[in-house]
Order: C-alpha cells, then sequence, then structure tokens
C-alpha cells in the first residue's frame, strides 16, 4: 500500500510541476490560447483520474493515515507527505474546482491581454496547493504556503497597470507574512522539543503526543497559539478580514477559486493537519471558539452591509469559516470537513455568477416586483437604536481592520524606521560595513571577546542590527539602491548572528548565501539598468509601472528578489530553516528578531518590485486608467 | 471662467454636472457621445481639448494609424486626398512624410489634480486615499438598490441628513475626530457652514480657484460624482427612490477633508496661502505649436482612415446604382420585412433578400412610433419603450394569465443571515458543484440568463387601446392610444420607410433584443430605440394598429391603401442566437398557416447564415470548415447561456456607415454588418417634408453608438470600462473593479476589441438642397453635422453624384477626386468560405 501511495502521490506532485513548467513555455499568441487551456486542463484532469484511483484504494482501508517519506533535502530536512481522509478530500475538491475554473478561464479570458500569465499563475496556484494539502511535515507545507502567497500576490495583483489592484496585492502579501510569523514561532519551537524532523503523521492520539504535551505545556501551548495566528491569517479570520474583500480585484474565475473557495481554506487545513496538538489545550479551544465567534459575527454583519456583490460573497465566506473554527473548537473534526468541500463549492459558484446579479435582481425588480416577496430588509428591530446604529457604522467600516494593521502596526515600523534615517548610504559604508566584516572576522578567528557573558549577547546583538537595518529599509521612500543593501546585510547579520551559536558551520553559511548573493547581483544589475534608462522614474515613493516597458527585466528582478527574501525557490529557504533550528529555545529573542526580519524583509522586497515594476505607468504616452478606477 | 465675478454655486455646479460622465445605471443603459460636453466644439476641437484637460486618449496612437497604412487599410492616395483637403498642394510632401515619419508623442496627463495635488506637495497627505474608500462606501450603500441585506437607514430626504442621523445616534463616527468642527456642522446642520463656498474658504482660500478645486474633487473619481450627478437629474432610474443631489455629495467629501486635516495635520492653512497657483485656470488650457500639430497629425490620419472605407462605400452604391430601377410588382411579393435601422440587421435583411428574390425588405428606427411605457402585469414598474430623448404619454400594459418566473437559489439574500447561511453553506454547495459542471459543459437556459424573449410572452395581450374608463393612470400616463394617436403612428411609420403601396400578403415588424448571461452590459444588447429594451411590445402593437379595419380605411383616406389580405405579424429577432418568434399568429387561417410556415423555413436558413457571418468574428467556434452552418448556428446560441461567455455578441462593434434611402441603394452589397440603414424612398417625399423628422430620429441613436464605441476603443481606461473580467456590480447601478474602486463608464474592452473608431458616415439619398434644409431644421440635429460629429454625404439619386457636406462653408459640395475602383462581385459560397478562414473586416462587396 505505501509503496503504491508512494509512486502514485509522487505522480500527482511530478505532474504538478511538470505542468507549470511545460504551460511556461507556450507562447502568448492568440493562436496559443487554446493549446495552453487544453494542455492546462488535461494536467489538472489527469491528477483527478489519478485521485479518483487513490479513492478506490482508500476506500478498502477505510481512515488508514500514512506518511510518505519521499526524499532528503539535507540532513534534518525532508520532504514528507501525509496521506489520510482529509488530505484526500481536500484534493478532490481542489482538483474538481481548478478543473471548472480552468475549463471555465479557457473561454473566460479569452483575448485577455495575460492569458498566458494568467494560466501559468493558476498552475502555480495548483501545484502550491497541492504541496500544501499533501505535506508530511513543516518544511513541505512552508514550501506550498508560501507559493500560495506569491500565487496570490500575482492573481490579485494581475491587472498590474492599474493601482488598487497593486496596492492591494501588496497589502494581501503582507497580512500573509504577518501571519507566518505564527508558522516560523511554532517550527522553532518543535524542532526543539521534538528534536527531530517533526512529521503531522505523529500528531495523532498516541502517547507520544501527549508525553510531549505534557513535558513542554508551555511551549506546546505557544505552539499552538502560533498555529492558530498563521491559519487565522491565511484564512482571512477576525482580525484580518479586511483583505478578503480587498483581493477581489483579478478576473472574477481567479477571485472564485482563491477568495471563494481553495486558497482561503487553507488555514482550515492547517488546523486540521495540527487537529491533535492543539485539541489537548482548552485554552486554545476557547480561544478558537471566540476568534470563530466574532469572525462569523463582524463578518456576517459586514456581508449583509455590502453594496457591491463580491466583497459580499466574500464576507459570507468568511463568516462560514468562523463557523468551522467553532466547529472544530467543538471537536467536530467531520463536519467541518463537510463544510469546506460544500462552502467551497457554494462559494465559487456564486462569484462565478456574480456579474449575473444586476440583471437577474434588476429582472426580478422590474418585471416581477409584485410576486418577489419583499426581502426583509431588516435593521436589527430589537437592538436599542444606539447599538443599532453603532454597529451600522462599525460593520460598515469593517470593523477599523484595515487602519488597525495598517495604520497601527506598518504605520509604527515605518515611525521607527525614520529614527534610524542617519543610516544612509555614507553611513552605512563608513558603520555598517566595517561592523560587519569585523564581526565576521571575529567569528571566523574564534577571537575570544572581552565581555564573557556568552556569546549569546553578541549573537542578540548582531540580530538587532539586522532588524534595524530592515527596518531602515521598510520606511525607506527614495533611495532604490540602499534598500537592496540593506535588506542583503539584514540577511547576512542574521547569519552572522546565528553563527554566533554553536554547531554553523560554513557549508549551513553557504546554503543560506547561495540564493541571497546570487539574487542581489542579480538584483542589482536589474536595478543599475533600470536606473540608466529611468533616471526621472526611479524611486520607492510611488507605483512607476516599469514592467509596461522592461517586461523581461521586471520577471527577472522579481525573481532576483524572491531568491533573496528567501522564497523557496533556492537552498537560502533551507538555510533559514537551519537558521531556526540554530536559534536555542532560552534565545526568545533572537527568534522574535529573526521572525520579524524574516517578515520584513519579504514585504520589503515585494513592495520594492511592486513600486518600481508595478502600477500605473508613469509616462502617459498611452491611455492609463485613473487612479481611483 | 471669469476671475472678477464671485464665485456662484448654482452655475459653477451647473457646469461641472455638463462635464461629468453621464452614464445611466445598468438598466437604462443607454449609448450616448462620451464627449458629449464639448459637442458644441468640432469634433477635432473637443478631441484637442479633452486630451489637453482630462488626458482624455481621443484618436488611435500615431504607431496604430502608421500600421493600418502599412497594412493597406489606409490608402496613400487618400492620405494626399485628405492632405490637399486641408493644405496646399506645396505642403503636400511636407506633410506626407510627417504623418508617415515625425515623432508624434501626445501625453495623457490632462490637468486635472493641479490644485488637489498641492495637499501632496506642501503637506505630504494623501487625501484621496482615506477618504475615497469611505465615501464610497457610504454612496454606494446609499443609493444601493438591492444588493445588501442592511438597509441604509433612511430617516429624511438626502444625502447629509440622513449621515447626520446615523452620526446623531451612533457611538462610533465616519469622521475622525468626534469633537472636530466639520462633524460639529453637520450636526448643528450648520445651514451656513454646510454650503459649499464656506468649506473651499477653508480649503482653498482665494475664491479664485473654488471652480478649479472642484473639478479636480469630481475628476478624482468622475464614476461616482457622474453617477450621483445623473441620478439627481433623473430619479426615476431608482427602483428604491433616494434623494441626491452632487451639491450634498461634494459638501460630504469637503466635510471629510477638513476632518481628515485637521485630525493629521493639526495646523494647516488654505492652500492659496501656503501654495504657489498654476499660472492658468483648468479650461484655459494653451497649446505650443508642437501640440498643434501633434494633433493636426492624427486628425488627418484620422480622416485618412475615414475615408479609405466611405470611399469603397460610396464607390459600390455608385456601380450599384444601374440596378436600382428595377422594383417588384405586388403580385410577385412573398412577404415584407420592416426591421430596426441597427447595423446587426443589415446582414440578416442580406440573407432574407438573398434566399427569396421576391421578398422586400425595410428598416426604421425599432420602437416603430410606438413610445411608450410599458408595463408588465406583475410589476409596479414602468419600463420605458422609446428612444431616450422622448418622454413617453402613453402607458402599455401588459395582461396574461401565466406566471413565469423562476428564481435561482444562489442569488437569493438567505445565504447571509446567520442561521439559513450555515445550513446552506453546509448543504446546497454540493448541488453548487454539479450546476456548475452542468453549466460549463452543456450550457442552458437558466434563470441568470436574461433573453429578449421574456420581454413579453406570446401568450400575454397587450392594452393598447385607450378607453375613457381607464382615464389617465395614476402616472400621469394615457394607458393605450386612441384611434386617431394610433392612425397618426401609424402613417408616419409607413410614410417615412416609403412603404404606401404594393404591400405583400405579409409584413412582418422585426423588433430585436438579445440575450446573456453573466453579463452587467445587458441592456445594452437590446434595441437603443427602445432605450435598453427589446422591441416586441412596440411590434406588437403596431401591427395590432396596422391589422384594425378602421385604421386601414382611414389610412386609405391619407394614401395608405392596404389590402385586406395583408396582415402584419409582429416578429422578435433575438440577435445573440439568431432565433426569432413570432406572436400573435393564432387567428391566421389555413392558407396564411401555410405560407407562414413557408416563411419561416426562409427565416431559419436566413438566420443560419447569419450566425455563421457573426461567427467567424468570435475566434473560439473553431474548425468552422467541417461544419455545417446550422452547427455553427447551435454553437452561436451557446453564447447566450454559458457563464463564460464575455462576448455573446459583438452587439454595434464595427459600425461606420448609415444609408438613409430606398433599399435599392445598398441591396446586394455586402456591408459586413457595419451599417445603420433607414429606409427613406426620396420619390415619395420630393419636398423633404418628412425628411427632417427622419433624420432626428436616428441622428442622435447612431450617433450615439458610433461615439461611445469610438472613444471606448480609443482609450479603454478613461473611456471605456477596461476589461469586463474583474468587474463587480455596485448597488446594481454600475460596475467598478474590485472592492473599492470608483465606477467605471463606457464599454469593456471586450465589447470594443475589434471596433474601427471611424465616425459615422450619413449617406441621405435625396436632392442636396433639400438634406441641408432637413439637417437645418433641428437644432440639435445640425450640431453633430455641423461639428463634424457625423460625416454626412448625399447621394443625389437623379445624377448619381455624392455631394459631402462641408462643415466650414455649411454648404454641399459635389465630391470630384474619388478614386474610381471597381468593386468586386463574389457568390454567396465564396463569401461563406471567407467567412471561415477571415475574422477581420471585410472588403465591401457586390453579391451574385
Amino acid at each position: 500500500m505505501m509503496e503504491i501511495l508512494k509512486i502514485l502521490l509522487s505522480l500527482i506532485l511530478g505532474l504538478n510541476i511538470i505542468g507549470f513548467i511545460i504551460g511556461l513555455f507556450f507562447s502568448e499568441k492568440e493562436q496559443q490560447e487554446r493549446p495552453l487551456a487544453l494542455f492546462s486542463f488535461s494536467v489538472v484532469l489527469l491528477i483527478g483520474l489519478i485521485l479518483i484511483l487513490l479513492l478506490i484504494l482508500h476506500i478498502g482501508h477505510l481512515f488508514p493515515s500514512y506518511n510518505i517519506f519521499l526524499f532528503q533535502l539535507m540532513h534534518g530536512f525532508s520532504i514528507d507527505l501525509l496521506w489520510n481522509t482529509t488530505t484526500l478530500i481536500f484534493l478532490m475538491t481542489g482538483n474538481i474546482i481548478t478543473l471548472l475554473i480552468l475549463y471555465f478561464s479557457s473561454y473566460y479570458m479569452h483575448r485577455e491581454n495575460g492569458f498566458k500569465r494568467f494560466f501559468n499563475t493558476l498552475m502555480f496556484f495548483y501545484m502550491a496547493y497541492t504541496i500544501t494539502v499533501l505535506s508530511g511535515n513543516f518544511t513541505t507545507l512552508f514550501i506550498g504556503w508560501e507559493y500560495l502567497g506569491i500565487s496570490s500576490f500575482l492573481l490579485i495583483g494581475f491587472y498590474r497597470d492599474r493601482y488598487l489592484p497593486v496596492r492591494n496585492s501588496v497589502k494581501v502579501f503582507s497580512v500573509y507574512r504577518i501571519a507566518d510569523i505564527g508558522l516560523i514561532v511554532s517550527m522553532w519551537a518543535l524542532h526543539h522539543i521534538l528534536h527531530e524532523n517533526v512529521l503531522f503523521y505523529n500528531f495523532r492520539p498516541s502517547s507520544y503526543i501527549n508525553d510531549y504535551v505534557d513535558n513542554h505545556y508551555y511551549t506546546a501551548l505557544a505552539i499552538g497559539l502560533g498555529i492558530l495566528v498563521a491559519s487565522a491569517g491565511k484564512s482571512a479570520l477576525f482580525p484580518f478580514s479586511y483583505w478578503l474583500p480587498r483581493a477581489m480585484e483579478g478576473p472574477t474565475a481567479s477571485s472564485a477559486i482563491f477568495y471563494g473557495s481553495l486558497s482561503v481554506h487553507m488555514g482550515v487545513l492547517l488546523l486540521l493537519k495540527t487537529y491533535y496538538l492543539w485539541n489537548q489545550f482548552y485554552e486554545l479551544r476557547i480561544l478558537m471558539f471566540l476568534v470563530g465567534s466574532i469572525t462569523y459575527f463582524t463578518a456576517n454583519k459586514s456581508a449583509k452591509l455590502q453594496s457591491s456583490i463580491k466583497p459580499q460573497i466574500g464576507y459570507s465566506s468568511i463568516a462560514q469559516i468562523g463557523i468551522m473554527y467553532i466547529e472544530l473548537s467543538l471537536g467536530l473534526y467531520w463536519l467541518v470537513l463537510i463544510h469546506f468541500v460544500s462552502n467551497a463549492f457554494l462559494r465559487t459558484y456564486q462569484l462565478i455568477v456574480s456579474p449575473s446579479v444586476a440583471a437577474y435582481l434588476m429582472r426580478q425588480q422590474v418585471y416581477f416586483s409584485e410576486l418577489i416577496e419583499k426581502i426583509q430588509k431588516h435593521f436589527i428591530h430589537y437592538l436599542p437604536n444606539r447599538l443599532k446604529y453603532t454597529l451600522f457604522v462599525l460593520a460598515h467600516n469593517e470593523w477599523y481592520l484595515d487602519p488597525l494593521i495598517n495604520t497601527y502596526l506598518f504605520g509604527t515600523i515605518k515611525k521607527i524606521g525614520r529614527v534610524f534615517q542617519f543610516i544612509n548610504t555614507k553611513t552605512f559604508l563608513l558603520f555598517v560595513l566595517p561592523l560587519f566584516v569585523l564581526s565576521f572576522y571575529i567569528h571566523q578567528n574564534k577571537i575570544h571577546l572581552p565581555l564573557h557573558f556568552s556569546e549569546n549577547i553578541y549573537a542578540i546583538l548582531l540580530s538587532f542590527v539586522a532588524v534595524i537595518l530592515i527596518i531602515r529599509a521598510f520606511a525607506e521612500r527614495y533611495k532604490v539602491f540602499l534598500v537592496l543593501y540593506l535588506i542583503l546585510f539584514s540577511e547576512l547579520f542574521i547569519a552572522l548572528a546565528v553563527s554566533y551559536n554553536e554547531k554553523y558551520d560554513v557549508l549551513s553559511f553557504l546554503i543560506y548565501l547561495s540564493g541571497i548573493i546570487p539574487g542581489f547581483l542579480i538584483a542589482l544589475i536589474c536595478l543599475i539598468y533600470l536606473k540608466s534608462k529611468e533616471e526621472r522614474y526611479f524611486d520607492l515613493n510611488k507605483y512607476y509601472g516599469h514592467i509596461y516597458e522592461h517586461r523581461w527585466f521586471g520577471f527577472v528582478f522579481l525573481i532576483s528578489i524572491l531568491s533573496i527574501i528567501g522564497f523557496p525557490i533556492t537552498p537560502t529557504f533551507l538555510g533559514e530553516d537551519i537558521i531556526i533550528e540554530h536559534i536555542h529555545t532560552h534565545q526568545v529573542l533572537l527568534a522574535f528578531n529573526f521572525a520579524i526580519h524574516f517578515i520584513l524583509t519579504g514585504i520589503t522586497g515585494i513592495k520594492m518590485y511592486a513600486r518600481l515594476f508595478l502600477g500605473h505607468h508613469c509616462k502617459p504616452y498611452h491611455e492609463i486608467a485613473i487612479k481611483s478606477a | 471662467m471669469q476671475h472678477t465675478i464671485a464665485f456662484e454655486t448654482k452655475k459653477v455646479l451647473h457646469h461641472l454636472k455638463h462635464f461629468l460622465p453621464s452614464q445611466s445605471p445598468l438598466k437604462d443603459f443607454v449609448h450616448h457621445n462620451l464627449l458629449h460636453f464639448f459637442q458644441d466644439h468640432s469634433f477635432s476641437e473637443a478631441n484637442k481639448r479633452s486630451t489637453k484637460i482630462f488626458g482624455y486618449k481621443t484618436y488611435l496612437n500615431i504607431s496604430e494609424f502608421r500600421q493600418l497604412y502599412r497594412s493597406g487599410i489606409i490608402e496613400e492616395k487618400i492620405i494626399e486626398n485628405v492632405i490637399l483637403k486641408h493644405k496646399s498642394q506645396e505642403e503636400l510632401e511636407e506633410y506626407k512624410f510627417r504623418l508617415l515619419y515625425d515623432n508624434v508623442e501626445v501625453s495623457f496627463q490632462g490637468r486635472m489634480g493641479r490644485i488637489m495635488h498641492k495637499w501632496k506637495d506642501e503637506y505630504k497627505v494623501n487625501i484621496s486615499k482615506y477618504i475615497q474608500p469611505k465615501l464610497f462606501r457610504l454612496i454606494s450603500n446609499y443609493l444601493d438598490q438591492g444588493i445588501s441585506l442592511i438597509e441604509f437607514p433612511i430617516v429624511e430626504e438626502g444625502l447629509l441628513n440622513n449621515v447626520r442621523n446615523i452620526e446623531l445616534h451612533s457611538f462610533q463616527s465616519y469622521f475622525l475626530l468626534k469633537k472636530g468642527r466639520s462633524r460639529k456642522w453637520l450636526l448643528e446642520n450648520n445651514k451656513e457652514a454646510l454650503q459649499i463656498p464656506y468649506l473651499l474658504k477653508i480649503l482653498v482660500g482665494d475664491d479664485e480657484w473654488f471652480e478649479d478645486y472642484l473639478y479636480d474633487l469630481c475628476f478624482e473619481h468622475p464614476g461616482w460624482s457622474g453617477m450621483v450627478s445623473v441620478l439627481e437629474d433623473h430619479p426615476d432610474y431608482l427602483t428604491h427612490p433616494r434623494k441626491i443631489s452632487l451639491e450634498e455629495f461634494i459638501v460630504l467629501e469637503l466635510l471629510f477633508q477638513i476632518d481628515y486635516l485637521d485630525y493629521k495635520l493639526k495646523e494647516w492653512q488654505a492652500l492659496t496661502k501656503v501654495s504657489k497657483m498654476p499660472e492658468d485656470h483648468l479650461f484655459e488650457e494653451k497649446f505650443s505649436d508642437e501640440e498643434e500639430l501633434n494633433f493636426e497629425l492624427l486628425q488627418l490620419w484620422q480622416e485618412a482612415f475615414e475615408w479609405s472605407y466611405y470611399e469603397k462605400v460610396l464607390n459600390a452604391i455608385k456601380q450599384h446604382s444601374s440596378k436600382i430601377n428595377n422594383t417588384l410588382c405586388a403580385s410577385q411579393k412573398s412577404f415584407q420585412t420592416i426591421h430596426c435601422i441597427d447595423d446587426r440587421e443589415e446582414s440578416f435583411r442580406r440573407y432574407l433578400e438573398l434566399l427569396d428574390n421576391n421578398c422586400e425588405t425595410f428598416s426604421t428606427a425599432g420602437f416603430f412610433n410606438i413610445d411608450a411605457y410599458y408595463q408588465p402585469q406583475h410589476s409596479k414598474h414602468l419600463l420605458k419603450i422609446a428612444p431616450a430623448p422622448v418622454k413617453p404619454q402613453h402607458l402599455l400594459k401588459e395582461k396574461s394569465e401565466l406566471v413565469e418566473h423562476t428564481t435561482d437559489v444562489h442569488l437569493e439574500a438567505r445565504h447571509h443571515t446567520y442561521l439559513g447561511g450555515w445550513l446552506i453553506a453546509q448543504t446546497i454547495g454540493y448541488w453548487s458543484a454539479i450546476k456548475l459542471a452542468l453549466h460549463l459543459f452543456k450550457p442552458h437556459n437558466n434563470p441568470l440568463t436574461i433573453s429578449a424573449f421574456n420581454h413579453i410572452s406570446p401568450s400575454s395581450s397587450i392594452e393598447y387601446e385607450y378607453s375613457p374608463h381607464h382615464s389617465i393612470d395614476s402616472c400621469q400616463l394615457k394607458v393605450g392610444y386612441t384611434k386617431e394617436e394610433a392612425i397618426q403612428r401609424s402613417e408616419l411609420l409607413l410614410k417615412s420607410i416609403g412603404l404606401t403601396k404594393n404591400f405583400a400578403p405579409f409584413v412582418y415588424i422585426m423588433a430585436h433584443g438579445a440575450g446573456s448571461t453573466n453579463n452587467p452590459y445587458y441592456a445594452a444588447y437590446d434595441c437603443g430605440a427602445c432605450s435598453g429594451k427589446p422591441g416586441s411590445v412596440n411590434a406588437r402593437v403596431m401591427c395590432a394598429f396596422l391589422n384594425q379595419k378602421e385604421i386601414r380605411e382611414e389610412l386609405k383616406n391619407r394614401g395608405i391603401d392596404i389590402p385586406n389580405d395583408t396582415r402584419f405579424i409582429p416578429v422578435l429577432h433575438n440577435t445573440t442566437t439568431d432565433e426569432v418568434l413570432f406572436y400573435d399568429t393564432d387567428d391566421l387561417n389555413e392558407q396564411q398557416k401555410q405560407d407562414l410556415k413557408k416563411h419561416q423555413e426562409i427565416f431559419e436558413k436566413a438566420l443560419h447564415l447569419n450566425a455563421k457571418e457573426r461567427a467567424r468574428r468570435f475566434g473560439t467556434i473553431v474548425n468552422m470548415k467541417n461544419k455545417s452552418e446550422e452547427e455553427i448556428h447551435n454553437e452561436v446560441k451557446n453564447r447566450q447561456y454559458a457563464l463564460f461567455e464575455v462576448r455573446p455578441e459583438y452587439n454595434h462593434a464595427t459600425n461606420a456607415l448609415c444609408v438613409v434611402g430606398r433599399r435599392a441603394l445598398t441591396k446586394d452589397i455586402f456591408l459586413d454588418r457595419r451599417s445603420f440603414l433607414q429606409s427613406y424612398d426620396y420619390t415619395t417625399d420630393k419636398d423633404g417634408e418628412l425628411l427632417p423628422y427622419v433624420l432626428k430620429s436616428i441622428t442622435a441613436v447612431c450617433g450615439g453608438i458610433n461615439l461611445e464605441y469610438y472613444y471606448s476603443r480609443v482609450d479603454n481606461q478613461k473611456l471605456g470600462s477596461g476589461s469586463k473580467l474583474p468587474h463587480n456590480i455596485f448597488g446594481l447601478l454600475s460596475v467598478a473593479n474590485g472592492a473599492e474602486g470608483d465606477l467605471r463608464i463606457g464599454l469593456p474592452s471586450q465589447m470594443v476589441e475589434i471596433h474601427d473608431p471611424l465616425r459615422l458616415l450619413m449617406v441621405v439619398e435625396h436632392y442636396p438642397q433639400m438634406v441641408l434644409n432637413a439637417i437645418r431644421f433641428y437644432p440639435e440635429v445640425y450640431e453633430w453635422y455641423k461639428n463634424a460629429w457625423i460625416n454626412l454625404v448625399v447621394y443625389h439619386p437623379e445624377t448619381n453624384e455624392f455631394y459631402v457636406f462641408n462643415t466650414t462653408l455649411e454648404t454641399m459640395e459635389k465630391i470630384s477626386d474619388m478614386n474610381n475602383k471597381e468593386i468586386n462581385s463574389i457568390t454567396l459560397s465564396d463569401l461563406l468560405k471567407i467567412f471561415e478562414n477571415n475574422s477581420q473586416n471585410l472588403n465591401v462587396y457586390f453579391l451574385k
């Protein structure tokens, strides 16, 4: 059974990856639309057939759970897959919806500028979805998780020549990154408690998991909390709900598959995968119940208040995910699965037919106004006036969640960044660079430092430098090159900080730098080129939309930025995992700094790409939409 | 703008409203000239100024023109002709060189936002970013026609009053400062402060710049400003009435601006006190010599592009004219049809005539002189079924026993309630998956489909006869028509198209409508002359009039002799599916029924061919070569039902021509569905008495359609709504992108992508002087021609010569420089082969 499973699941993953990669090589001509659509559809259909085979095999062994080891990436990191009924259900639902959406889009997207880009991104998303659903450990999950994030960014910003889609795609990416803190914290803590490659397979009713919870109560609680945060972010739960309506910027088809059905349920999937881990904590279950209830209430109110159709469906979907959280907290595992499938299909359909709403409702009103039951436009009769109106204003302003995170969280970080304005290109060369060289030298020659608390203090100090550098980069609005240097050195300082701990060898260091250094160099070349061409439109204060004229440079720049920020396309991503492993249990501050660094490099890098290459084209020699369109 | 005169709110707002987009809500979509505000300027002047002021792109790019030249669509000879029309012989070479090689770069930056932008320059604040989402949400909920389930609490009339009511009763506020001055003014209902000049004084300072600031403000979000302005003037567009005015909307935004600045900056001063103002006002734009030249070149290209097409058509008409006088005598005629002038009917008529030599086709504006409101049986609402400028005085009521009412649970409200939502999300989702799969793989009729056939069912009847019992309806409308009114309308209809004798036994009055699913622009696909509704009610009523004995007798007195055995039958043509529905045929006798059947077969065949002609444009119907016409037709039919079809049909795309004259003028000429056709027989109207009326009823309709397509095509971002795919419907009123965008205006790219932006060429068959008199008859009609929004050519039926209207001299000039090119003849089967391989615009051919 294991062998067959392994072969079939590898096949699914392989088909996914090959399907995505081959799709990239189609040309953008209109004649290639059909072949590309047909090809993508066939790949997903083939995967669907394998899934049916798996279903048949699965029914024979009701409710089994397997861990399938695929291969070792390096010591301590492997790609493992988890196979159980939940996996099967998620895979099948995803497959059916993707098939339907691909078929739909092959006509819907006909002659659309970016047809190929859309199909590539969709296949990339499907690959990410499959990896995430199949993942059997945190490393594998994280790969899929990050891919999902970036595919979201690309599809929300699909209309990259307009301001709002681009701004919102960066917004959503930022929320995803914040929620990723939870995942990093969990990964870090798990590494240390269990001292081994942690498999989701191990999270099942067994003495193993009970012992571990008993022995490390608070750490385990922290892990659970981390998972909850990560899942709340991805599933747009309170207080992250505000991103979902703003994500409805792409073509209707992509909004349906992402924000109606699949992507938005990934948080639920994470909770299902780690069910027995957090399930033991009543604190967490109560918290989950509360988050679920608040989400249900707030999202429901917001949904009823929406005067536009897509956000209304989005909010309704979130409200249901809120209920899924309640169900999970009550231990109704199977009900959640049923609920997920139904909700996913329902929202897909609703979003797909959303353009009909005007014609449909208007027809009801105009031709059958006497027949349709007067929809009770209730205004919460039973509440006192003041509360009624207060709720109205709150729900209408989406519970002020957007300003909460944007103004207060990111605003504060920017303010801190401005404190460090003295770090500019000059001071950078004078202080930061020497500091790095010195620290590196000390480390390599194992020179004993005067203050003998322990080496940790230096690690933490260096990590603080890294955080300061990245915060400074985050707040910078003009000097493009400086931001790139700051990102690079922030990464370097983190590596250095960790290397002040034991065991961190040159090889790990090299793995860590393997993506960062080439990425940095390529990005640098792109920027030098861009600056030489577009001297006048070259800073981070506005969106410049250079992709209109420099498409390939934009693409290369995006790839290089992704490798700098440790996106799982280069080994740097493993290097980050190693770093997490090397942060000791008691080094909470170091872990915290690492997490902050991780989030901000991602956001800063993507923002740099977005500001330079996306948005309104700065040169008005062709038609340009107004900013608010 | 006069600087010395103090700011007058009313006057400025009036002026401002004139410039804002005037697009009606989705259900009342009517095509109009998107540069309507400069209609008093000439086409080229309006284009130039709109680009400079608003940043609208008003011509194709120079590179697009050059590409058209290289591919042979714009002809070199015509470029020379066009240059010579405006320039001297000496300048010819110079201008030709410029057109082909000069670097022409036009900036679409526009002058809007110059004053508003000062906030960013001086104080580093981005006001719009914070205010717009809030403002859009408020106005959109206030005006919402049925999407939200919690209605905006309405207690009084007007936006400000209702916002005040919320502010009074809520612990939370829309304002950032709960104790701030702007909130205070609103709460106190401070009549002095809640005035535009008062608020502008605080924000702008010097009243010289008030007007510019207001323009900046409104054009930061032209979609919503325009919608508010339209709804202020036409409250009847709303099925849920709301009182709204642009003034209130502006006041609210200004209050929010002051609130935001107070909150963000604490200390700030009016703009004119801290910032240097621009040197000139918004509408005092100046053009550099280079800009003047650039626009001149673009206009020359535009004319060359137009005349490259026009000339082919004119050549065809001229060479064709020898055939004109072969009219049939009455006994040979099988049937006659009266269509709408719509360009989509051109090909249908052509195939009918090809398939049945003995039939005769006519066309006129598709409301068939029935100017009324229509009230479906189960509705309280009235649908206007007359051209946009007409204010109908009559009401037609549907009478029906049957209720054909289908619903879709997925679009009903219950999903969003607390318990219902949960139950539905747990269960109905599985059904959705099956439903979606069925929809995708086998498109079928469903409650989401809007079809013209549902406008009125054949089984229901219409109350069209006025009887005193019904007196005047509550809304001041007359139910039905009196005999005299019916006779007047019938007479005018038949006389204007020149059908006064030689009636065939069957006269089909062909209304048209369309069908689509998942399409917010559904109303744009129906009949423009019926204000975006199908014309079936109009056709049925007109046929009922003409079938009445008393009316026929009276018509005979007025020179229209309809034989007793002639029968008028209303038909509805669905232009999306190419299907027809015959109404009111129950009481035909056996012989008539048999004849009808024969005709129906001809119709069917014609529709197959028509579907094939349309199919070539779509690009998603593959392998046309190996499919029969019927198979292709079936695929075309599915486009109406398919959820994924963003182009159920191409509507008026490629329109470029309107011919007013006898059908013989254009019969057997392949015009590629690019022409509006209005039947008019100068021989029955030699003094041109009816001509002003005929031209009046079509000029604005055809011109509006043509120019909306033109501008949405050349600037699909500012004057079009961009791609349809990310559109999100707001309040059932209009579409915007995503959740926080401004409403979009114009047509989406999917509707205009195959459109060649040419101005309409109006070809009128009559004596030049008669036509000149006719267009001058109504000033609002004359404006279209005088300002060159429509090009006018007169075909002199007796000398067989063309005259073009000279806009500067306001005279008709004989066209002498036309290149006489032989127009090729082609057989039907060859034409059908061309359809299989070609999706581009085709040449003008004679059909053999």
